[in-house]
């Protein structure tokens, strides 16, 4: 009797040591998709562009750090931040351990990746219409080739990548020679730009245009003197016909007049859609924002950090010449706060009566926006990266070189007149190229100021290569007392040199 | 077993007793009195007691009392119980014998717990330390680890001071780049154990080699820490009380600027800064000439945040039961008050334990439940910024108050101070940040014993954690930088649980002089962790703080992670003549965190030792060398502490874009997956020996061990070309480690006289290298840290010092010599510091070890190890009749510490507090001098990674100094009190360092940053590891009860 009870316990015993299957192990990862079921539909290849334009919002990109690179190192804008990755950033004496590079660097090659896994998909989707298909391939050639012109002209020596990860050999690629990543880029906005539409309506106004694709060929072709190409496509943005210039130059710069008739790309930016998370860094998080912390930061203290503020010599340069009011010029009001002003509801005088010289970052600011300051960060004003007339003083800029001097006075002067400025057309046309060049490089700081194009112009225009000029920026902003050369271009992030033994270092650091 | 026994024998001891009584007629005595243990002085239930040559005998109550008859007044009784020494004693006439009973200094026969079964401590084979748990107890902490602090060779215990932080421990140093911590197994069940009450602890063990932990071999890479809690014994209730409360101060200082020196230094840095930045100013503040110049505040922040904390904790024990049923339980309260000002960090524990162990004839079963609830607050903090970096480094120009700002806390301006530390006091008055935790540990067993030798036993268990992370910030103005217009709320919840079925067979058997025990077992684990995160702005005061009052921003989400193990495995130990001992473990995991191609792995392992004493060739020494043991060991562990689901790549549905001001859904992948992972594999190796002189009153061990981990799953950062971010790096199985080390432990102890003492010490050393790193072996950098093959993990790593500049001429020959126009920085200036050429690269691109006449990233080298070369600990406790000492300390030497609140203090590049040192900085007047010129913005990078920025780490710390006095128990007895001590204590009493900054013992944020004290970012999740306050210094009063 008792053997058989202790017979039947042992099996029993037995029966629970291996009850237990091997498909107990497999479990699914419960919060997302898996990446063997995507990329399967139309659906998806809209998702994954829009994450691509998604890019567009990290701190490395519009989000903060793009502006800070692009802006601080012009002669209209420096850095009085005490935080040194900021201030050092104009001032040329960035570290090389900085997340000013990284962060640059990581977010525009997200923004290629992303793109990168459109364009190694797309073909492989049934669409709803081929040109549905042609719009998703456009946009992701415009959104690489972008990403590549940020990446090349802040780093100069930059891996070219044009396919998704596949193996662990992908993660250290070489430098590509800067000339090979222009090529890409051409290419990249040179195909868009015949896929791409001419204009969109409804949910998807905003996306990636022929014309926006065209107009950054141009300013890519102009980047590197090849003036011929450069005309062609912004001559062909023109003959699109469909932008104009705004009536009022502010409007160009606050949340009321987004995608206007002068837009030909901005970034989209949105308090009221998304959640309140920042996402800086890293995957975006279900809470996101879509907005901007480009306002704080540039906005002047108390209302924001302060990191940005203009120069004197930019405000004076204004004051070169007045309208045909005899006032001062409009931007000038429109893109810094100076004394007279009113922000966030407050006196400028009251404010700053200590400090009765102080200017201050105005233009993508939320000054009138009735919030007391910029401090919840979120800033919904578009990042307007390519406006109608800077394809006009591009346009000039080609027909001076190419020696069309009455087409680049007569653009010149169409700019000019939005903002009542007195009727030199007839004097412009008359200068010679040195002359015209100078009148543009003035025309110019005035027109993008801080808008970051400022930088990228004197570099274009060589004159850092000119120790005259060189000692003229310096009288300008104090920042170029740092600058030497090779410093045009940021270093190679070291944490990438570190991971990626096949970069070498700019030269310079 | 052995109890039990010798608990019949008493019996039987007794019942003849009662038959000899009645037949003498002789002068009979009664003896009576009462036997306590010789340190703890608590009485000790179940001592055996002879008349010596005779069977008379009998056992002490529950309360330690005996009495019994004597016929001969000139006899002598024993005492004895098992663990202790036995005691012979005269009787002479006395009716009353106290007697105060020494532990075996290691109570060879003492069962130890080595996983799934018990063995006894001389029988040991692997490498098992068996922590003191009286000892530790002393020390008032709310965390088990900590009190493990410098007690165990080979086990290196970092902790900050914070109420309920929560140390790091390291087992044998680093095996794994993921996690290192042990596993923790608490009455059978795996668990976290912060939060445990140490009061409720019964026995510790230490498993330290393959050996010991192969049994657990899948989650035993680092070592395992099994935990039991006490358990209650036959006979009547026995209740326990013992409480403490203390004062705790955080001592150390920072040697800051007062106001004059500040303004005197900002100044100047600003004016040797205005050379390239003329438009840089003199801050209002600090400008004399301005009407906004302070002359009138000089706020000492040290002294405005530091205050007297206080520690308390209040445990009451009921035990008791019947021969066949007992019981355990145990109360727990402990309070931890703030040594700064505000809110936190705090914790408060409410704590239940109840166990009970019922057996009917061949079945046995019994439960054990912990239940803790836990109110921690904790320091608040905004961006990355550190509570303690902003108490040091706040101006001295600013006051802690004003009435004229939004929340009546004083608020630096950028324009007219420059500063942006936030204000501390401030911070931690209005921000709220606290986590509510309710932890379940729960286990049950049951076991059935077919026949003698066989035993099946069933043991289920299960932990739950619980948890409410609430953090609410008012709107606030605490310095320009630290505006909030928008009251924001979080409420973040969620819930961790592990279950584990296990089942074993066990059997016992002894052929002739062979003795064998085999174990056979399986065990299925599953865990989940679900979280909801809820956030809400826009609250409007008075503040209700629900998510409901939120008036924007309002969204909830949510994630949830699932892991499963299965396992078998098996055990034989053996052993031949009490010489010989061998013991084999295989143990077969499968974890669900592996792909199913990769998802099995096989652990198995051997140990075996040689008893020599035992030898009959010893036995002429067997009074001199009373044991002397030869152990050795070898085996394999695996470690599967990754993320869930890694090896399935995923898509981020949260991509969103907008158009036209309407959300356009976005999704795309952004971080990489890796198929291929597999387990990681640590082989390690054990040689012990084990000594014992003069009937074991010296006992030392020594061992040696070397650890290899292979296929260390280890997230190699990976270049950001496919934009992924540095943490996002994919997991894979990249690197190899060595970990090797001595561990001795000695103690000399004296029970033979009325002054009875004992000594303890122990030591260790511990050297890493890695072996190989993931993807082309490519460094890991970490902060000023490199960890690269044939390094130390996370070697301190940055540029050395050649001096300062005294002239331009010295800068400008060195700048005609460099290939570039250019030695250093395009603004260095005499008084920065000059950085050492020692590398150049040729033309193509290879480092040439040579000095190239330019200073860049190439001239960086290895500058220290964050590891120390030996750490230590020693005890003392001695007893003189009433009276107990106890003194523990403990220490390392031979690491350095990047301490970076002084680093962020002598800087001399901002608008911050500056640290005195740089008084004596450079200046044309003040040439002979190592510290550089002060210049906002450090256009030279002086504060780059170099060996300025390290200090020697090495400490001796006397952790706790305690003196008891136990009432006599006649006082005692009156009160029906069976035993009352009571003690006063003072804890990290002192340190001796060369270290400056708060604290050398610290929790620091990564293995890849050991060396580097932040002291920051304590509640970045609700059990970070990383930083919070220094250890304070505790004055403490307790008292300890029997009744």
């Amino acid at each position: 009797m008792k053997t058989v009870k202790y017979i039947t316990l042992l099996g029993l015993t037995l029966l629970l040591f291996f009850g237990c299957s091997e498909d107990w192990l497999d479990l699914k990862n419960p919060n997302a998709q898996t990446t063997d079921t995507f990329w399967k539909t139309e659906t998806d290849i809209e998702k994954g562009v829009n994450a691509a334009y998604r890019s567009l919002n990290f701190d490395g990109t519009f989000m903060r750090f793009a502006q800070c690179a692009l802006d601080f190192r012009g002669d209209d804008c420096w850095s009085p931040s005490p935080w040194d990755v900021l201030s050092n950033t104009g001032s040329f004496r960035l570290a090389n351990n900085t997340i000013m590079q990284q962060w640059l660097w990581i977010a525009f090659y997200g923004v290629v990746y992303r793109a990168n896994q459109v364009l190694a998909h797309v073909d492989n989707v049934q669409f709803s219409s081929s040109a549905k298909k042609d719009q998703f391939k456009g946009e992701a050639l415009f959104l690489r080739g972008l990403g590549y012109y940020y990446l090349v002209t802040f780093f100069n020596n930059i891996p070219l990548i044009l396919r998704p990860y596949e193996k662990s050999e992908d993660f250290f690629p070489s430098q590509a020679k800067p000339e090979e990543v222009w090529a890409q880029i051409y290419k990249d906005f040179d195909d868009a730009s015949k896929l791409l539409p001419v204009s969109y309506t409804g949910k998807d106004i905003g996306r990636a245009t022929k014309g926006a694709a065209l107009a950054f060929l141009g300013k890519c072709y102009l980047f590197n003197h090849d003036f011929t190409n450069a005309d062609a496509k912004f001559k062909s943005v023109i003959d699109l016909g469909i932008y104009d210039l705004m009536p009022n130059y502010g409007d160009n710069f606050t949340e009321e007049f987004e995608n206007n008739i002068e837009s030909i790309f901005e970034i989209q930016f949105e308090r009221n859609v998304g959640g309140t998370a920042l996402n800086w860094v890293g995957q975006p998080s279900a809470d996101g924002s879509l907005t901007t912390a480009r306002a704080i930061t540039f906005a002047p203290t108390p209302f924001g950090w302060g990191d940005a503020a203009p120069t004197q010599w930019i405000v004076n340069e204004f004051k070169v010449e007045s309208t045909i009011d005899g006032k001062d010029d409009p931007r000038l009001r429109a893109s810094i706060f100076y004394s007279g002003d009113t922000l966030y509801g407050q006196l400028f005088d009251v404010v700053y009566a200590t400090n009765p010289n102080k200017l201050g970052c105005k233009k993508y600011t939320n000054y009138k926006s009735g919030r007391p300051d910029e401090k919840d960060w979120r800033s919904g004003i578009n990042e307007r990266l390519m406006r109608y007339a800077d394809v006009l003083l591009m346009y000039a800029e080609t027909q001076n070189e190419l020696d069309h001097r009455d087409v680049a006075a007569h653009y010149i002067q169409m700019v000019r007149n939005r903002v009542r400025l007195p009727d030199r057309e007839a004097e412009f046309a008359a200068y010679t190229k040195e002359q015209l060049r100078d009148q543009l490089a003035h025309e110019r700081a005035l027109e993008f100021v801080l808008e970051g194009h400022r930088f990228d112009d004197i570099r274009r225009w060589g004159w850092l290569n000119d120790p005259a000029k060189v000692a003229m920026l310096k009288t300008h902003d104090s920042e170029f007392n740092g600058y030497t050369a090779g410093r045009e271009y940021f270093s190679i992030p070291q944490a990438e040199i570190e991971t990626n033994p096949n970069l070498k270092q700019n030269p310079g650091y | 077993m052995k109890r039990k026994r010798m608990l019949s024998a008493g019996l039987t001891a007794l019942l003849l007793l009662f038959f000899t009584a009645g037949s003498s007629l002789a002068q009979v005595l009664t003896v009576n009195g009462t036997v306590v243990d010789a340190r703890t002085s608590t009485p000790l239930p179940g001592v055996n007691i002879v008349v010596q040559g005779t069977t008379v005998g009998t056992i002490t109550d529950v309360n330690g009392k005996y009495s019994i008859r004597v016929e001969n007044p000139s006899a002598s009784l024993v005492f004895s119980y098992v663990g202790y020494v036995t005691q012979t004693i005269p009787v002479n006439n006395r009716s009353v014998i106290d007697v105060a009973m020494s532990e075996e200094v290691v109570a060879l026969n003492e069962l130890v717990v080595i996983g799934y079964g018990t063995q006894r401590r001389a029988d040991l084979t692997g490498s098992i330390a068996v922590v003191d748990v009286p000892e530790v107890s002393k020390t008032a902490t709310n965390d088990i680890t900590k009190a493990l602090q410098g007690q165990v060779a080979g086990v290196s215990i970092q902790s900050g001071g914070d109420p309920g932080a929560v140390p790091q421990i390291l087992i044998r140093g680093i095996g794994s780049f993921n996690n290192n911590t042990p596993l923790y197994i608490v009455d059978g069940a795996v668990t976290p154990i912060n939060d445990l009450p140490l009061a409720s602890v019964e026995s510790i063990q230490v498993l330290k080699d393959a050996s010991a932990a192969a049994i657990y071999g899948s989650r035993a890479a680092n070592g395992v820490i099994i935990i039991t809690t006490k358990r209650g014994a036959a006979g009547k209730l026995n209740v326990t009380y013992d409480g403490y409360y203390g004062w705790q101060n955080i001592t150390k200082r920072y040697d800051v600027c007062n106001r004059e020196e500040y303004q005197m230094l900002v100044n100047e840095a600003t004016r040797n800064a205005q050379v390239y930045d003329p438009t840089l100013q003199i801050m209002p503040a600090n400008d004399p000439t301005s009407p906004y110049f302070v002359d009138d505040v000089d706020t000492d922040w040290q002294k405005e945040v530091f205050k007297t904390g206080n520690i308390n904790q209040h445990n009451l024990g009921l035990s008791g039961g019947s021969e066949n049923s007992t019981f355990n339980v145990n109360l727990n309260y402990y309070n931890q008050t703030p040594t700064v000002v505000g809110k936190g960090p705090s914790y408060k524990r409410y704590g239940v334990s109840i166990n009970s162990d019922h057996k009917s004839g061949h079945f046995r079963f019994g439960e054990s439940v912990h239940y803790t609830y836990v109110d921690q607050r904790f320091m608040t903090f905004l961006h990355d910024g550190t509570m303690l970096l902003y108490t040091v480094n706040a101006i001295p120009t600013l006051p802690v108050y004003d009435p004229t700002t939004i929340d009546g806390y004083s608020s630096a301006s950028k324009v007219i101070h420059g500063s942006y530390t936030a204000n501390v006091v401030g911070m931690n008055n209005l921000i709220d940040s606290k986590t509510d935790r309710y932890r379940f540990v729960g286990s049950m067993y049951g076991e059935y014993e077919f026949f003698e030798g066989l035993k099946y036993k069933l043991n289920l268990s299960f932990e739950r954690t619980d948890w409410r992370d609430f953090w609410f910030k008012p709107v606030h103005d605490l310095g320009w930088f630290y505006v909030n217009n928008i009251a924001k709320m979080n409420d973040n919840r969620g819930y961790g649980q592990t279950g584990t079925i296990e089942q074993t067979l066990t059997f016992d058997k002894t052929i002739g002089k062979l003795k064998l025990t085999a174990m056979a077992g399986q065990s299925a684990l599953n865990t989940d962790l679900l979280r909801t995160y809820g956030h809400a702005e826009g609250f409007s005061a008075p503040y209700f703080k629900v998510l409901t009052q939120g008036t924007s921003g309002i969204s909830a989400t949510s994630d949830e992670y699932h892991s499963r193990l299965l396992s078998y495995f098996g055990r034989l130990i053996l052993n031949y003549d009490d010489k010989y001992l061998l013991t084999a473990t295989m143990r077969r995991d499968g974890s669900s965190r592996f792909s199913p191609q990769h998802r099995w792995g096989n652990f198995p392992s051997v140990a075996a030792a040689w008893k020599v004493h035992n030898e009959s060739f010893m036995s002429g020494l067997a009074d001199i060398i009373s044991q002397l043991k030869i152990r050795a060991s070898y085996g394999v562990l695996g470690n599967q502490e990754i993320g869930d689901y890694l090896y399935q790549g995923y898509i981020n549905a949260y991509g969103h874009y907008v158009f036209n001001g309407q959300l356009a859904p976005g999704a795309s992948q952004y971080v990489f997956n890796t198929p291929d992972i597999r387990w990681e594999e640590a082989r390690s190796s054990n040689i012990g020996l084990d000594f014992g002189f003069l009937k074991n009153k010296i006992l030392f061990t020594a061992e040696y061990f070397y650890r290899k981990t292979d296929d260390i799953l280890v997230s190699v950062p990976v270049p950001g070309v496919f934009g992924s971010y540095p943490w996002e790096s994919p997991t894979i199985n990249g690197a190899a480690l060595e970990n090797k080390g001595l561990e001795f432990s000695a103690s000399y102890n004296n029970f033979d006289g009325e002054f009875k003492y004992s000594i303890g010490a122990n030591l260790s050393t511990l050297k890493n290298k890695v072996l190989s790193l993931g993807y082309g072996n490519n460094p890991i950098y970490g902060e000023m840290s490199r960890t690269d093959v044939g390094h130390e993990v996370g070697e301190f790593y940055g540029w050395l010092i050649d001096g300062i500049f005294q002239n331009q001429s010295e800068i400008d020959a060195l700048n005609a010599a460099s290939p570039i126009g250019r030695y250093q920085e395009v603004q260095t200036s005499p008084g920065d510091i000059k950085f050492k050429d020692i590398n150049g690269r040729d033309a193509n691109g290879k480092l040439t070890g040579k000095p190239d006449g330019m200073i860049n990233d190439d001239d960086r080298t290895y500058l220290g190890s964050a590891y120390p070369k030996f750490t230590f600990g020693f005890n003392f406790s001695g007893s003189y009749k009433n009276f107990d000492l106890t003194v523990t300390a403990h220490g390392v030497y031979g690491n350095k510490i990047n301490n970076t609140i002084r680093n962020a203090l002598i800087s001399g590049a901002g608008w911050d507090n500056y640290s005195r040192e740089l008084l004596d900085r450079w200046t044309p007047q003040n040439t002979n001098t190592n510290v550089p010129r002060v210049v906002i913005y450090d256009p030279n990078h002086n504060m780059r990674a170099s060996s300025r920025l390290l200090e020697d780490g090495s400490f001796l710390k006397i952790s706790n100094v305690e003196l008891g006095y136990t009432l006599p128990s006649a006082l005692l007895s009156l009160a029906k009190i069976s035993s009352l001590r009571l003690y006063v204590s003072a804890q990290n009493l002192l340190t001796f360092t060369k270290y400056t900054g708060f604290d050398p013992d610290f929790n620091s944020e990564s293995i890849f940053s050991r060396g580097t004290d932040h002291a920051n970012e304590p509640n970045k999740v609700f059990n970070a590891f990383s930083g919070g306050l220094p250890n304070p210094r505790t004055i403490m009063i307790g008292v300890k009860a029997s009744f």
